[in-house]
């Protein structure tokens, strides 16, 4: 195997500089996006299931979607001038090259890390899958704020391009079209697989949330339809981008009364709560990452400026 | 004698350079863009690969990517969003910064 990690470390570097010196942009991006499938490969290898998943469907798939749209809507798509760089510059870099090179060759080759830690306390987590239990129960405060930090930027980017309408000129072909429509509610159920399993097995809110992301932009890709923000269904749809956040808080303020501290689960009632927040977490990243690629519709027809 | 944990190694630091080279050489910012997300990789990259050094691989750094993963997402549809922005304002039509105006 030494081999391939080889060649696939090889590659990632390729496909990394090739990303960053190509002068059309649309190249650019395509490698980016196939950069991102094989690292999700690379993070298999480092035995990350968890990361692999959630690369795939968001770092190379949701990432690559965003990218692509926002490229259509730029006026120049080619990127032909190059900084020069000052020889400060370059002292820096190569100082940092070197660096970085010394301390990694320094690093300890061995040690336990925190997974002692973690698998004493996992009886009373509420899941036996550790990465689960670090995201949901030790580290659920993280989690909790990353939810914020993802509303807050969809809300951000709403604010800077309201009246952006999406593009929905790409998707052509009748068997594209029709496959993609048949494809999404294979993906609504492979993402609650993937949140069922997380509590014993790679999978869980992240990877669910990407998967169901996905699916709602094929989606939409196929049927040219946004996601409503009017009506009864716009409601629902505001009160689930922010759900998850606020039901870590709520949770965590009933531990609080219960006498554990913050965020702290009954043990007795651990493995429920997780599930309940991890749904609701679920729906938030799915529709959170689906509106900032296609937008929502305001039920008025929009207005160029 | 070489292993695996150390060619992972050497990629993440190679990522992280390559990334840092193309933000500061590239003009338009859809590319730094790109550029901070090949940053971002490597180290992500560093942080599993630190991970394998135990029997067992460690579950926190793990978590930490899938929560990175997801705040460098937010970052990048927000960077995109403000970038669209600076275009449609520019005089040039351009979606670079000013000091990079050659």
């Amino acid at each position: 195997m030494l081999v391939f990690d080889g060649l696939l470390a090889l590659l990632i570097l390729v496909l990394a500089w090739l990303s960053i010196s190509s002068r059309d942009l649309f190249e650019a991006i395509v490698m980016f996006i196939a950069l991102g499938l094989m690292i999700a490969l690379a993070w298999m290898r480092l035995q990350a299931p968890d990361a692999a998943l959630a690369e795939a469907g968001i770092g190379a798939g949701l990432a690559g979607a965003l990218l692509l749209s926002t490229l259509s809507r730029l006026a120049r798509q080619t990127d032909d001038q190059l900084r020069v760089l000052s020889v400060m510059w370059s002292m820096i870099w190569l100082g940092l090259a070197v660096g970085l090179l010394l301390a990694l060759t320094q690093l300890p080759t061995t040690g336990q890390g925190m997974m002692p830690e973690v698998l004493a306390n996992i009886d009373q987590s509420g899941v036996s899958h550790p990465v689960t239990a670090v995201l949901l129960n030790y580290r659920a405060w993280d989690t909790a704020l990353e939810l914020a930090v993802l509303a807050w930027a969809w809300f951000a980017q709403q604010a800077l391009n309201r009246d952006q309408r999406p593009v929905f000129s790409s998707l052509q072909g009748q068997v594209l079209i029709t496959a993609s429509k048949m494809l999404a509610p294979f993906l609504v159920l492979v993402g609650g697989y993937l949140l069922w399993r997380g509590a014993d097995a790679p999978g869980g809110a992240f990877q669910a949330g990407a998967v169901l992301a996905a699916g709602l932009v094929l989606y939409s890709l196929a049927t040219q339809v946004t996601l409503p923000y009017q009506g009864w269904q716009g409601l629902a749809l505001r009160i689930l981008w922010l759900a998850g956040f606020w039901l870590f808080g709520l949770v965590g303020l009933v531990g609080l009364g219960l006498g554990l501290s913050f965020m702290g689960y009954p043990p007795a009632h651990a493995g429920s709560l997780i599930l309940l927040i991890e749904v609701f977490a679920t729906l938030t990243i799915a529709f959170l990452l689906a509106a900032m690629f296609s937008g929502v519709s305001h039920g008025r027809p929009t207005h160029d400026q | 004698m070489i292993s695996s944990y150390d060619i992972y190694l050497l990629c993440a630091a190679g990522l992280i350079l390559i990334g840092l080279f193309g933000l500061a050489r590239r003009v338009h910012l859809l590319h730094k863009i790109l550029s901070l997300n090949v940053m971002g990789a490597g180290v992500f990259m560093l942080l599993l690969t630190l991970a394998t050094r135990a029997d067992f691989p460690d579950a926190v750094p793990q978590a930490l990517v899938l929560t990175g993963i997801v705040v460098a997402i937010s970052a990048t549809a927000l960077g995109l969003s403000l970038m669209q922005r600076l275009e449609k304002l520019s005089d040039t039509q351009r979606a670079q910064l000013d000091e990079d105006a050659l």
